[in-house]
Protein backbone atom coordinates (compact mmCIF):
# COMPACT_ATOMS: atom_id res chain seq x y z
CA UNK A 1 0.00 0.00 0.00
CA UNK A 2 1.32 3.39 -0.89
CA UNK A 3 0.67 5.81 1.86
CA UNK A 4 2.89 8.73 1.04
CA UNK A 5 0.94 10.70 -1.54
CA UNK A 6 2.62 13.82 -2.75
CA UNK A 7 -0.40 15.88 -3.87
CA UNK A 8 -2.19 15.35 -0.57
CA UNK A 9 0.44 17.49 1.15
CA UNK A 10 -1.28 20.71 0.45
CA UNK A 11 -4.43 19.58 2.15
CA UNK A 12 -2.70 18.60 5.35
CA UNK A 13 -1.41 20.94 7.92
CA UNK A 14 2.35 20.72 7.63
CA UNK A 15 2.68 22.14 11.10
CA UNK A 16 1.01 19.00 12.38
CA UNK A 17 3.51 16.87 10.58
CA UNK A 18 6.25 18.65 12.41
CA UNK A 19 4.74 19.07 15.84
CA UNK A 20 2.59 16.01 16.24
CA UNK A 21 3.80 13.28 13.95
CA UNK A 22 1.83 10.64 15.78
CA UNK A 23 -1.38 12.35 14.70
CA UNK A 24 -0.34 12.85 11.14
CA UNK A 25 -3.14 11.50 8.99
CA UNK A 26 -1.29 9.20 6.69
CA UNK A 27 1.04 7.72 9.23
CA UNK A 28 -1.26 6.53 11.93
CA UNK A 29 1.09 4.87 14.31
CA UNK A 30 -1.49 4.00 16.87
CA UNK A 31 -1.15 0.28 16.89
CA UNK A 32 -3.37 -1.66 14.56
CA UNK A 33 -5.38 -4.58 15.91
CA UNK A 34 -2.68 -7.19 15.30
CA UNK A 35 -0.07 -5.26 17.20
CA UNK A 36 -2.35 -4.64 20.16
CA UNK A 37 -3.12 -8.35 20.28
CA UNK A 38 0.58 -9.17 20.36
CA UNK A 39 1.17 -6.71 23.18
CA UNK A 40 -1.76 -8.02 25.20
CA UNK A 41 -0.60 -11.59 24.86
CA UNK A 42 2.84 -10.84 26.09
CA UNK A 43 2.16 -8.61 29.04
CA UNK A 44 1.26 -10.08 32.32
CA UNK A 45 -0.95 -7.95 34.53
CA UNK A 46 -1.30 -9.52 37.93
CA UNK A 47 -2.55 -8.04 41.12
CA UNK A 48 -0.35 -7.04 44.01
CA UNK A 49 1.08 -9.86 46.07
CA UNK A 50 1.10 -12.33 43.21
CA UNK A 51 4.57 -11.62 41.86
CA UNK A 52 6.96 -14.47 41.62
CA UNK A 53 10.32 -12.79 41.52
CA UNK A 54 12.11 -16.05 40.95
CA UNK A 55 10.73 -16.03 37.43
CA UNK A 56 11.68 -12.45 36.65
CA UNK A 57 15.05 -13.10 35.07
CA UNK A 58 13.61 -15.84 32.92
CA UNK A 59 10.58 -13.89 31.77
CA UNK A 60 11.85 -10.36 31.51
CA UNK A 61 15.64 -10.56 31.49
CA UNK A 62 16.03 -10.69 27.73
CA UNK A 63 13.56 -7.92 27.01
CA UNK A 64 15.19 -5.58 29.52
CA UNK A 65 18.61 -6.49 28.16
CA UNK A 66 17.57 -5.68 24.60
CA UNK A 67 16.16 -2.36 25.69
CA UNK A 68 19.38 -1.53 27.52
CA UNK A 69 21.50 -2.51 24.51
CA UNK A 70 19.59 -0.04 22.39
CA UNK A 71 20.89 2.68 24.68
CA UNK A 72 24.42 1.65 25.69
CA UNK A 73 27.05 0.01 23.54
CA UNK A 74 28.71 -2.08 26.19
CA UNK A 75 27.23 -5.51 26.90
CA UNK A 76 28.59 -5.59 30.44
CA UNK A 77 27.06 -2.22 31.24
CA UNK A 78 23.74 -3.39 29.83
CA UNK A 79 23.87 -6.51 32.01
CA UNK A 80 24.63 -4.43 35.08
CA UNK A 81 21.74 -2.11 34.32
CA UNK A 82 19.40 -5.07 34.07
CA UNK A 83 20.69 -6.45 37.35
CA UNK A 84 20.26 -3.10 39.10
CA UNK A 85 16.76 -2.85 37.71
CA UNK A 86 15.76 -6.20 39.14
CA UNK A 87 17.30 -5.39 42.51
CA UNK A 88 15.49 -2.06 42.71
CA UNK A 89 12.29 -3.70 41.62
CA UNK A 90 12.63 -6.24 44.39
CA UNK A 91 13.04 -3.48 46.96
CA UNK A 92 10.12 -1.51 45.62
CA UNK A 93 7.75 -4.38 44.94
CA UNK A 94 5.41 -3.40 47.73
CA UNK A 95 4.80 -0.12 45.98
CA UNK A 96 3.76 -1.79 42.76
CA UNK A 97 0.01 -1.96 42.76
CA UNK A 98 -0.37 -3.82 39.50
CA UNK A 99 -2.03 -0.94 37.70
CA UNK A 100 0.26 -1.57 34.76
CA UNK A 101 1.87 -4.70 33.44
CA UNK A 102 4.88 -5.88 35.38
CA UNK A 103 7.13 -5.49 32.38
CA UNK A 104 6.01 -1.91 31.79
CA UNK A 105 6.92 -1.13 35.38
CA UNK A 106 10.30 -2.83 35.05
CA UNK A 107 11.06 -0.90 31.87
CA UNK A 108 10.21 2.30 33.74
CA UNK A 109 12.80 1.46 36.39
CA UNK A 110 15.32 0.59 33.69
CA UNK A 111 14.76 3.94 32.00
CA UNK A 112 15.64 5.70 35.23
CA UNK A 113 18.74 3.57 35.65
CA UNK A 114 19.81 4.47 32.13
CA UNK A 115 19.29 8.17 32.79
CA UNK A 116 21.37 7.93 35.96
CA UNK A 117 24.06 6.14 34.01
CA UNK A 118 24.13 8.92 31.44
CA UNK A 119 24.29 11.54 34.17
CA UNK A 120 27.28 9.89 35.77
CA UNK A 121 29.13 9.42 32.48
CA UNK A 122 32.62 10.80 32.27
CA UNK A 123 32.74 14.00 30.22
CA UNK A 124 35.39 12.51 27.89
CA UNK A 125 32.82 10.29 26.24
CA UNK A 126 30.89 13.18 24.84
CA UNK A 127 33.75 15.62 24.65
CA UNK A 128 35.10 14.27 21.37
CA UNK A 129 31.74 14.67 19.66
CA UNK A 130 31.16 18.10 21.14
CA UNK A 131 34.50 19.58 20.15
CA UNK A 132 33.82 18.38 16.64
CA UNK A 133 30.58 20.36 16.74
CA UNK A 134 32.28 23.59 17.78
CA UNK A 135 30.49 26.40 16.07
CA UNK A 136 28.93 24.29 13.40
CA UNK A 137 25.34 24.93 12.65
CA UNK A 138 24.86 21.50 11.18
CA UNK A 139 24.18 22.92 7.76
CA UNK A 140 26.86 20.82 6.15
CA UNK A 141 25.31 17.43 6.65
CA UNK A 142 22.35 17.74 4.34
CA UNK A 143 23.31 16.10 1.11
CA UNK A 144 23.02 18.17 -2.00
CA UNK A 145 20.19 17.01 -4.18
CA UNK A 146 19.25 17.78 -7.70
CA UNK A 147 16.09 19.81 -7.76
CA UNK A 148 14.88 18.18 -10.93
CA UNK A 149 14.75 14.66 -9.51
CA UNK A 150 11.87 13.49 -7.40
CA UNK A 151 12.84 12.52 -3.88
CA UNK A 152 12.70 8.86 -2.89
CA UNK A 153 9.48 8.21 -1.01
CA UNK A 154 9.23 5.88 1.93
CA UNK A 155 6.67 3.33 0.94
CA UNK A 156 5.14 0.61 2.99
CA UNK A 157 2.20 -0.04 5.26
CA UNK A 158 2.97 1.31 8.73
CA UNK A 159 1.53 -1.63 10.64
CA UNK A 160 3.37 -4.21 8.59
CA UNK A 161 6.56 -2.23 8.88
CA UNK A 162 6.44 -2.01 12.65
CA UNK A 163 5.87 -5.74 13.00
CA UNK A 164 8.68 -6.67 10.67
CA UNK A 165 11.66 -8.18 12.47
CA UNK A 166 14.00 -7.37 9.60
CA UNK A 167 13.00 -3.75 9.66
CA UNK A 168 13.78 -3.49 13.37
CA UNK A 169 17.13 -5.15 12.79
CA UNK A 170 18.00 -2.47 10.29
CA UNK A 171 16.72 0.28 12.56
CA UNK A 172 18.72 -0.93 15.56
CA UNK A 173 21.76 -1.32 13.33
CA UNK A 174 21.40 2.30 12.25
CA UNK A 175 21.08 3.53 15.82
CA UNK A 176 24.17 1.52 16.72
CA UNK A 177 26.08 3.39 14.05
CA UNK A 178 25.56 6.78 15.64
CA UNK A 179 28.28 8.47 17.67
CA UNK A 180 27.69 8.06 21.38
CA UNK A 181 26.42 11.57 22.13
CA UNK A 182 24.02 11.41 19.17
CA UNK A 183 22.71 8.04 20.24
CA UNK A 184 22.09 9.19 23.78
CA UNK A 185 20.42 12.44 22.81
CA UNK A 186 18.28 10.83 20.14
CA UNK A 187 17.16 7.91 22.26
CA UNK A 188 16.34 10.10 25.24
CA UNK A 189 14.38 12.52 23.07
CA UNK A 190 12.61 10.22 20.64
CA UNK A 191 12.38 6.88 22.41
CA UNK A 192 11.81 8.06 25.97
CA UNK A 193 10.21 11.41 25.19
CA UNK A 194 12.38 13.32 27.66
CA UNK A 195 12.15 17.12 27.32
CA UNK A 196 14.99 19.10 25.75
CA UNK A 197 15.79 20.94 28.98
CA UNK A 198 16.04 17.72 30.91
CA UNK A 199 18.33 16.15 28.32
CA UNK A 200 20.65 19.15 28.51
CA UNK A 201 20.92 18.63 32.25
CA UNK A 202 21.48 14.89 31.95
CA UNK A 203 24.13 15.07 29.26
CA UNK A 204 25.54 18.38 30.47
CA UNK A 205 25.32 20.14 27.12
CA UNK A 206 23.86 23.45 25.99
CA UNK A 207 20.55 23.74 24.21
CA UNK A 208 22.28 24.78 20.99
CA UNK A 209 24.51 21.70 21.19
CA UNK A 210 21.41 19.59 21.62
CA UNK A 211 19.65 20.95 18.55
CA UNK A 212 22.66 20.40 16.37
CA UNK A 213 23.19 16.90 17.75
CA UNK A 214 19.55 15.98 17.21
CA UNK A 215 19.61 17.39 13.69
CA UNK A 216 22.70 15.36 12.83
CA UNK A 217 21.34 12.23 14.49
CA UNK A 218 18.03 12.46 12.67
CA UNK A 219 19.69 13.16 9.33
CA UNK A 220 22.08 10.24 9.76
CA UNK A 221 19.30 7.90 10.74
CA UNK A 222 17.15 9.06 7.89
CA UNK A 223 19.95 8.40 5.39
CA UNK A 224 20.81 5.07 6.97
CA UNK A 225 17.22 3.85 6.94
CA UNK A 226 16.71 5.07 3.41
CA UNK A 227 19.83 3.36 2.10
CA UNK A 228 19.40 0.11 3.98
CA UNK A 229 15.68 -0.36 3.90
CA UNK A 230 13.53 1.87 1.75
CA UNK A 231 15.84 1.98 -1.22
CA UNK A 232 16.91 -1.61 -0.91
CA UNK A 233 13.40 -3.09 -0.88
CA UNK B 1 16.09 29.97 2.25
CA UNK B 2 18.59 27.32 1.24
CA UNK B 3 17.61 23.70 1.76
CA UNK B 4 20.40 23.12 4.24
CA UNK B 5 18.98 25.73 6.54
CA UNK B 6 15.44 24.51 5.99
CA UNK B 7 16.43 20.97 6.96
CA UNK B 8 18.06 22.24 10.10
CA UNK B 9 15.04 24.32 11.04
CA UNK B 10 12.64 21.47 10.39
CA UNK B 11 14.56 19.42 12.92
CA UNK B 12 14.91 22.29 15.36
CA UNK B 13 11.23 23.11 15.26
CA UNK B 14 10.44 19.81 16.95
CA UNK B 15 12.37 20.81 20.02
CA UNK B 16 12.45 24.60 20.00
CA UNK B 17 9.54 26.65 18.62
CA UNK B 18 10.76 28.97 15.89
CA UNK B 19 10.18 32.70 15.91
CA UNK B 20 7.26 33.76 13.75
CA UNK B 21 9.37 35.19 10.93
CA UNK B 22 11.47 32.04 10.51
CA UNK B 23 8.38 29.90 10.64
CA UNK B 24 6.77 31.79 7.78
CA UNK B 25 9.88 31.64 5.62
CA UNK B 26 10.19 27.93 6.32
CA UNK B 27 6.57 27.28 5.34
CA UNK B 28 7.09 29.19 2.12
CA UNK B 29 10.19 27.15 1.35
CA UNK B 30 8.23 23.97 1.97
CA UNK B 31 5.58 25.04 -0.49
CA UNK B 32 7.96 25.19 -3.39
CA UNK B 33 10.61 22.64 -2.41
CA UNK B 34 9.48 19.04 -2.77
CA UNK B 35 12.74 17.69 -1.40
CA UNK B 36 12.37 19.48 1.89
CA UNK B 37 8.74 18.42 2.06
CA UNK B 38 9.83 14.83 1.61
CA UNK B 39 12.52 15.35 4.24
CA UNK B 40 9.91 16.74 6.63
CA UNK B 41 7.66 13.72 6.06
CA UNK B 42 10.52 11.32 6.61
CA UNK B 43 11.55 12.98 9.85
CA UNK B 44 7.98 12.69 11.08
CA UNK B 45 8.00 9.00 10.21
CA UNK B 46 11.33 8.57 11.95
CA UNK B 47 9.98 10.13 15.12
CA UNK B 48 7.01 7.81 14.95
CA UNK B 49 9.16 4.75 14.46
CA UNK B 50 11.51 5.67 17.27
CA UNK B 51 8.69 6.33 19.71
CA UNK B 52 7.46 2.80 19.08
CA UNK B 53 10.87 1.22 19.48
CA UNK B 54 10.55 1.29 23.25
CA UNK B 55 7.18 -0.45 23.12
CA UNK B 56 8.37 -3.08 20.71
CA UNK B 57 10.60 -4.44 23.41
CA UNK B 58 7.48 -5.31 25.38
CA UNK B 59 6.42 -7.72 22.68
CA UNK B 60 8.51 -10.71 21.75
CA UNK B 61 9.98 -9.15 18.65
CA UNK B 62 13.70 -9.37 19.20
CA UNK B 63 15.30 -6.07 18.31
CA UNK B 64 18.81 -6.86 17.31
CA UNK B 65 21.38 -5.51 14.97
CA UNK B 66 23.13 -8.05 12.83
CA UNK B 67 22.10 -11.62 12.42
CA UNK B 68 21.95 -12.89 15.93
CA UNK B 69 18.94 -12.67 18.17
CA UNK B 70 20.05 -10.86 21.24
CA UNK B 71 19.63 -12.52 24.60
CA UNK B 72 21.37 -12.45 27.92
CA UNK B 73 24.29 -14.85 27.95
CA UNK B 74 23.92 -17.89 30.19
CA UNK B 75 26.67 -16.59 32.43
CA UNK B 76 25.03 -13.18 32.82
CA UNK B 77 21.69 -14.77 33.49
CA UNK B 78 23.10 -16.89 36.31
CA UNK B 79 24.98 -13.97 37.79
CA UNK B 80 21.87 -11.80 37.87
CA UNK B 81 19.78 -14.60 39.30
CA UNK B 82 22.32 -15.14 42.07
CA UNK B 83 22.29 -11.43 42.92
CA UNK B 84 18.52 -11.50 43.07
CA UNK B 85 18.49 -14.62 45.22
CA UNK B 86 20.86 -13.00 47.68
CA UNK B 87 18.61 -9.97 47.89
CA UNK B 88 15.35 -11.79 48.48
CA UNK B 89 14.65 -11.48 52.21
CA UNK B 90 14.43 -14.84 53.89
CA UNK B 91 11.26 -15.37 55.84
Amino acid sequence: MIFACFPRDFGYNLANAIHRPAEHPYWDLRAGPTLYAALRMNTNPTGPGKHDSTKWVEEHGDALFRFALLRVKDTTVAEDLVQDTFLSALKGIEGFKGESALRTWLIGILKHKIIDYFRRAKPEILAADLTALGNETGDDIVRAHSHWERPVEWRGEPDKLLENKEFWRVFVGCVDGLPESHRRAFSLREIDGVSGDEICKILNITATNLWVILHRARAKLKDCLETNWFKAK
Amino acid sequence: MPCKEAARLISEEKDNPLPWGRKVILRIHLIYCMHCRACCRKLALLTGIASRAGEMVLSRLPLAAGDRDVTLSGEARERIQRALDRAIPRK
